[in-house]
């Protein structure tokens, strides 16, 4: 036994042991190809997976060095089937490769001849090749190429995509780094999805995402499209790509519900991609219209089904995903990966944070004991409406008013789920403006400009806010509601105030839930999420807060 | 009777002239290995070697002993099958014949060898994989047939049995033959090859065709060149010939077992290696008995679980089906599992499984494993298709093969059989021995054997393919020794673990029994394999709390082994849960008395003349009693009040109550081998008595049994001549007639004859022997 800071068990995670001394080192040689599932505070946990094995292997990494980190940080014996697993997994990556032959253009060629035997056999696959040009090389129709590694990657045989990329049409962009400079995290995530070719990018919110996208388009040096959440979150994109890149005015387009520019950097909506009419997709000529040398996806765990479909006919141009997390509350987290691509760069938030990239948070959760009549309506309710009942139960205004009172220089968001509350709320507060999804964009812009200077210091804000809004000055979120028990919803939102601050102050993030409810169950599954990523909540009684201070 | 159908010609004096001759002449250490090898000789004990002679020769026994032949002493059996058509074998080819006549296959001496009745027959049509000789097989072929063969063959058109003979003495000249090989092109070739290397039989199209296919195939083209020689209309069959001659250079078989390559690795690693094996085993019968004592799975009527149940079990396992039917049968075999007896059977735990717990891992595994070894169940023959295509479900009757005890053992005799630490490459270099030691067994049972290796792996007998220091020690027979070895090399238990703030504990190694079974109470098992992952939720603590435990004993408990601080949200939520455990209270009483009045329900609960019915007030208005409805209505009558009896309402349900277990069953019934070896003190004795009751039959021809001559009397002439022996010291030979219906004989020096025994010396026992004298069948003095 050697006293490593590895546990390998046998669902295939291993644990890896923060305090002990080898910890670090043991971290940098399982990270190629073990994915981090969770980070608590004293025992990681990672995961082996095909996928992941795969993605080392495509890295260059081979099963040797996994075996060999695998027993070298190993506190107990390896299980031996394991390792043998591991060896095997590995092995099937790159039997089938995708690659431009000369005078055919895109073939399958297979290193092992059985292999393709038995792919040529799957009745799912057989109808993407073409003609078989020898015993190892099938032709592959352009078009399928996406389906095709889709399909390959199901049946366990995932095929290397040798085939390249098309450059697009060329256009000058540079980072314009008088007044900044990338960080080193940023550097390496685009170096390392440059070198991927595709791929996926995942940091916390605020750690500067919407660089790694600049970062990439200056490799790229080609016209790219950008696909985002909303209309204000590609507003910012376009301002942050003024400021940090030699693009100009001119050079960036809008495509979205109100404008529809196509520009040498076009900046669109998933709703926009997708809206349909008479059952067609109407826009979907934009992908198309323009020779794009880069396809950029921000929030990809949001990424709607359409576009999936879409994105199997872009296999031949460079794509990069962008996302705090690569759960997706829809389990599609395989179709990232065949489709955009394997994740190229990941790091622990709490890393982020002790770099000081993104402020440190401190997460409370307050408690409030319903009234005794809330009590009845909430235990008589139907089913259905229980958690709404809990949720927005009046008994939170006065410990919302207290939040808020409690920080009197900060700037606040208060979110929630419900409009009703959320008018509540505002009026409790003094008339406090609410956005919401009815709420313009033009009235968006000025509400959260007039937050940004200081002048509004509290928002109440609906769902339009979970995503892509950037919001650098709010140090205090107060989650009043949500989604359910939806865990990325609330790693949206701590994101809300996890930009760094100028001052360097503390970021904190309150959740107001009504105890002994499904509000409560609910806050507890999606506090799950968080406390993976190490934070820890602490938990505060309402009475205590109402307290004077 | 004598079994010996061929007398050699010409014997000399020193020759045997039959086998029981040639028995007799062996000595006795060469009689007692017959026996051992051959135990279904001794079974019954043959009276005398003519008895052992004719049972040498029976074929259901030669039958066994072939098909038990390693591949060079099958080979060397073949080759003098294929010598000659009889049964003698004039000048041996000089190979190694000891085993063969060891095994009492063969008899004779260097000169001249005869084989055993039968055995002939036992190695069957094909021996060696060569078809029967050219003569045999063209002397049966159609005229027509043979009409393009004699053609070829530039023979003159003749019919049979002519024909035959002239194609047969063409084939029987090598020149010839290598000449018609020359002729062929590659796919006739294809074709002789194949049959060459056996068997020798193959199918083809209509062996008529031949003759009337204007483009004949292959095949035909070889019938008509006489190649092949057509046996029926749809089979033809490689002369034997032919096959000699395209197997001119092959491999020899090789006088050794195969080499196995070998990983070796250090003994201890070897075993560690397997222990997180054994951990996962118990592991998994632990998530078994636990998954099926929560939805006890039906016995099916056929006997075993559904496919749908395991499917489920293996689900709850987390791991494939397989290896989940593995478990339960091995559970089931250590009596682990056990089916009710009820109108609605179905599979539990049963009480042995709850004391089986108590154990101490490795103790727990050891019973597992000895389960294992002598089951005579076959896991993965589970979810395969079996007799009429019936799908074989786990626990089920069609899982019983009662061989496989014995193959387990052959299996892991070769890895026994590798120095300690060692490991094969690969399953097959293993499967590769065993071929060699049983060469004519090895198709049926290469598959059951590959299954075998696979679940020693599962089991933690072997790892990465290696026997087990542990399993080593079990296997020469001492569990202790191998309980002792295994708990070695058994990781640490470890007696903390680390809480996290997303409310998983992780122990960081096998928990300790005391915490561990506190900790699955408190949290649910998350992941297990090197470390032990936990989380609390609020529906375990409240399950803990449904235990009994208190929230401030829980609390106690994880800051008494938990390394880390417990996260705040954990106190909360244990405080929480233990706030609202119990608000809502549940008991048990038989019948109950309401009144709207509540002073005289206060008044009944007063009054002492119904202190008899426990009355106990629940609330203002309702009072509880535990005596029956009937009582409580006496009794009140009695004491002057006018109860009135309701309407019954629903049933009791008791809580608290055990969780569910199976009637206890003694453990499966253990195996024993028909092969199992005697002890040479008892084959030495066995010997001895086949060889006096051979000398006695020797005799017996010439005094004729006592009882014969006087039937059922014991007669004064025997009686006469025991007294006589007595009296004058003198040696008689006895045949007793046994208890289980055999006879023996004995040759003793009677001292005494009294109460119906006679009692005497023995010749080769120490002591007094005594015989009772109604069973002596026969008798006669010694003179000395």
């Amino acid at each position: 036994m050697n006293d490593g800071p590895l546990i390998v068990q046998s669902d295939k995670t291993l644990l890896l042991e923060v305090e002990h001394p080898l910890a670090p080192e043991a971290r940098a040689a399982i990270a190629p190809f073990a994915e981090l599932e969770r980070s608590p505070e004293h025992v990681h946990t990672y995961r082996l997976t095909p996928l992941g094995l795969w993605n080392a292997r495509a890295a260059g990494h081979d099963a040797e060095q996994v075996v060999d980190a695998l027993v070298r940080y190993s506190r107990y014996t390896v299980p031996h089937a394991l390792l043998v697993d591991v060896a095997d997994t590995m092995d099937r990556y790159g039997r089938l490769q995708l690659v431009k032959h000369p005078t055919h253009g895109l073939v399958l060629v297979s290193l092992d001849r059985a292999v393709l035997e038995e792919i040529l056999r799957q009745k799912k696959i057989a109808p993407m090749l073409g003609q078989r040009l020898d015993a190892d090389t099938v032709l592959v129709h352009p078009s399928e190429r996406g389906r095709l590694k889709q399909a390959l990657l199901k049946v366990g045989w995932p095929a290397e995509d040798l085939a390249g990329y098309v450059n697009g049409e060329a256009h000058p962009i540079e980072l314009d780094q008088r007044e900044w400079h990338l960080r080193d995290y940023q550097k390496q995530a685009a170096e390392m999805f440059w070198a991927g070719g595709s791929g996926v990018v995942v940091l916390p919110c605020g750690a500067g995402k919407t660089l790694v996208g600049a970062a990439a388009m200056a490799q790229a040096q080609a016209t790219t499209l950008i696909l985002v959440t909303n209309t204000v979150a590609g507003r910012q994109w376009r301002r942050e790509l003024l400021a940090r890149t030699s693009l100009t005015d001119e050079e960036i387009g809008e495509y979205s519900g109100e404008k529809k520019e196509i520009r040498p950097v076009t900046i669109a909506t998933y709703q926009v991609m997708t809206t349909r009419r008479k059952g067609e997709y109407r826009h979907l000529e934009l992908f198309d219209s323009r020779d794009w040398g880069l396809i950029i996806y921000d929030e990809v765990h949001l990424l709607p089904a359409p576009i999936f479909r879409l994105t199997a006919d872009l296999q031949s141009r460079r794509r990069l995903g962008l996302t705090a997390t690569l759960i997706r509350e829809d389990g599609r987290e395989g179709d990232v990966f065949s489709l955009i691509g394997p994740k190229r760069y990941d790091a622990p938030w709490k890393d982020i944070e002790n770099q000081g990239w993104i402020a440190p948070a401190d997460c409370t959760e307050v408690r409030v004991t319903l009234t005794d009549a809330e009590r009845m309506t909430y235990a008589t309710a139907e089913p259905e409406d229980r958690y709404r009942i809990a949720a927005t139960a009046r008994t939170k205004l006065p410990v919302i008013e207290s939040i808020v009172d409690r920080h009197p220089n900060d700037q606040i968001l208060v979110i929630g789920a419900y409009l009703e509350q959320l008018d509540d709320v505002a009026d409790h507060l003094g008339g406090i403006p609410v956005i919401q999804g009815s709420t313009t964009n033009k009235e968006r812009e000025r509400l959260y400009d007039e937050f940004r200077r200081g002048e509004q210091r509290v928002l109440v804000v609906s769902k339009v806010a979970n995503f892509s809004i950037d919001l650098p000055e709010a140090a205090v979120a107060v989650q009043i509601s949500g989604t359910f028990g939806s865990r990325q919803e609330e790693a949206q939102r701590l994101g809300r105030v996890l930009r760094p601050k100028q001052d360097g102050r503390q970021a904190h993030f309150y959740t107001v839930v009504a105890r002994d409810t499904l509000d409560a169950e609910y806050a507890a599954h999606r506090q799950r999420f968080l406390a993976e990523q190490g934070y820890a909540y602490t938990i505060v009684d309402a009475d205590d807060l109402l307290r004077p201070l | 009777m004598a079994a010996s159908p061929a007398r050699p010609p010409d014997g000399d004096a020193r020759t045997p002239h039959t086998l029981v001759d040639w028995l007799r002449a062996r000595d006795d250490g060469r009689l007692a290995r017959l026996l051992r090898l051959r135990p279904d000789l001794a079974r019954p004990a043959p009276p005398d070697l003519a008895a052992l002679a004719s049972r040498i020769g029976v074929r259901t026994s030669t039958q066994r002993a072939v098909d038990g032949l390693d591949a060079y002493a099958l080979r060397t059996l073949e080759t003098l099958v294929l010598a000659g058509d009889g049964d003698a074998v004039a000048r041996p080819p000089d190979v190694d014949l000891e085993p063969l006549f060891d095994l009492g296959l063969i008899w004779g001496d260097a000169d001249t060898v005869y084989l055993v009745p039968t055995v002939r027959e036992s190695v069957g049509p094909h021996p060696a994989g060569l078809g029967r000789p050219a003569a045999t097989l063209f002397a049966l072929v159609p005229d027509l047939q043979l009409v393009p063969v004699l053609r070829h063959l530039g023979l003159p058109p003749a019919g049979q049995p002519r024909a035959g003979d002239s194609v047969a003495a063409v084939l029987a000249d090598p020149e010839r033959v290598a000449a018609l090989l020359g002729e062929c092109d590659a796919a006739e070739r294809e074709v002789l090859a194949q049959l060459a290397a056996g068997p020798p039989v193959g199918t083809v199209r209509n062996t008529r065709l031949a003759t009337t296919d204007p483009q004949p195939s292959a095949p035909h083209r070889l019938i008509n060149r006489g190649l092949l020689a057509p046996i029926d209309t749809q089979r033809v069959e490689l002369p034997r010939e032919i096959g000699l001659a395209l197997r001119t250079g092959a491999e020899p078989a090789a006088a050794q077992p195969p080499a196995v390559e070998l990983v070796t690795r250090e003994p201890a690693e070897l075993d560690r290696l397997g222990t997180t094996a054994v951990l996962e085993l118990l592991r998994l019968v632990d998530a078994l008995a636990e998954t099926w004592a929560a939805q006890p799975p039906p016995l099916l009527r056929s006997g075993g679980v559904g496919v749908r149940e395991l499917r489920r079990t293996a689900k709850d396992l987390g791991v494939d089906e397989q290896t989940a039917a593995l478990a339960a049968e091995v559970a089931y075999a250590a009596g682990l599992i056990n089916s009710t007896n009820g109108p609605e059977p179905a599979f539990l735990p049963s009480t042995e499984y709850d004391s089986w717990r108590g154990h101490r891992p490795a103790g727990r595994w050891i019973t597992l494993a000895t389960a294992w070894l002598t089951m005579t169940r076959q896991p993965s023959l589970v979810n395969q298709r079996g007799d009429r295509d019936r799908m074989i479900t786990a626990l089920s009757p069609d899982a019983e093969r009662g061989t496989v005890p014995a193959l387990r053992r052959k299996v892991l005799d070769v890895l026994t059989g590798l120095p300690p630490g060692a490991a094969p490459t690969s399953r097959a270099r293993v499967l590769d021995v065993l071929t060699w030691h049983e060469p004519r067994r090895s198709s049926g049972q290469r598959p059951l054997a590959e299954a075998i290796l696979a679940e020693a792996d599962v089991l933690g007998l072997t790892a990465a393919g290696g026997l087990t220091g542990y399993a080593r020690t079990l296997l020469s027979g001492s569990a202790p020794a191998a309980e002792g070895a295994l708990a070695f090399a058994l990781p640490e238990p470890v007696d903390h673990f680390l809480l996290q703030p997303d409310l998983t504990a992780v122990v960081p190694g096998p928990p300790q029994p005391a915490m561990g079974a506190e900790l699955a109470l408190l949290a649910d098992l998350e992941s297990t394999g090197g470390a032990y992952v936990y989380r609390l939720t609020e529906r375990s603590v409240r399950r803990a709390l449904d235990a009994g435990r208190t929230g401030g004993q829980l609390t106690a408990f994880i800051e008494r082994h938990s390394r880390t601080p417990i996260p705040q949200a954990l106190r909360y939520m244990i405080e929480d849960a233990a706030r609202r455990h119990g608000v809502l209270r549940a008991g048990a009483a038989v019948s109950y008395l309401r009144c709207d009045d509540e002073a005289l329900l206060a008044r009944v609960v007063a009054d002492t003349a119904v202190a008899g019915l426990h009355l106990r007030a629940l609330a203002p208005t309702v009072v509880v009693s535990d005596a029956s409805t009937a009582r409580v209505l006496e009794v009140l009558r009695g004491a002057g009040y006018s109860p009135a009896a309701e309407a019954p309402g629903g049933g009791l349900i008791a809580l608290g109550a055990d969780a569910p277990r199976a009637p206890s069953r003694p453990p499966a019934r253990t195996f024993t081998s028909r092969s199992t070896v005697e002890s040479d003190a008892q084959l030495t004795d066995l010997v001895r008595r086949i060889r006096s009751g051979d000398a006695l039959s020797e005799q017996a021809h010439q005094v004729p049994p006592m009882a014969a001559r006087l039937p059922g009397v014991t007669s004064a002439a025997t009686m006469e001549l025991l007294r006589r022996a007595v009296r004058g010291d003198q040696l008689v030979w006895l045949r007793l007639a046994e208890a289980d219906g055999s006879t023996t004989v004995h040759e003793i020096e009677p001292i005494s004859l009294a109460a119906g025994m006679v009692r005497g010396y023995e010749r080769g026992r120490d002591g007094l022997v005594a015989y009772p004298v109604h069973r002596i069948t026969a008798i006669r003095a010694i003179d000395e």
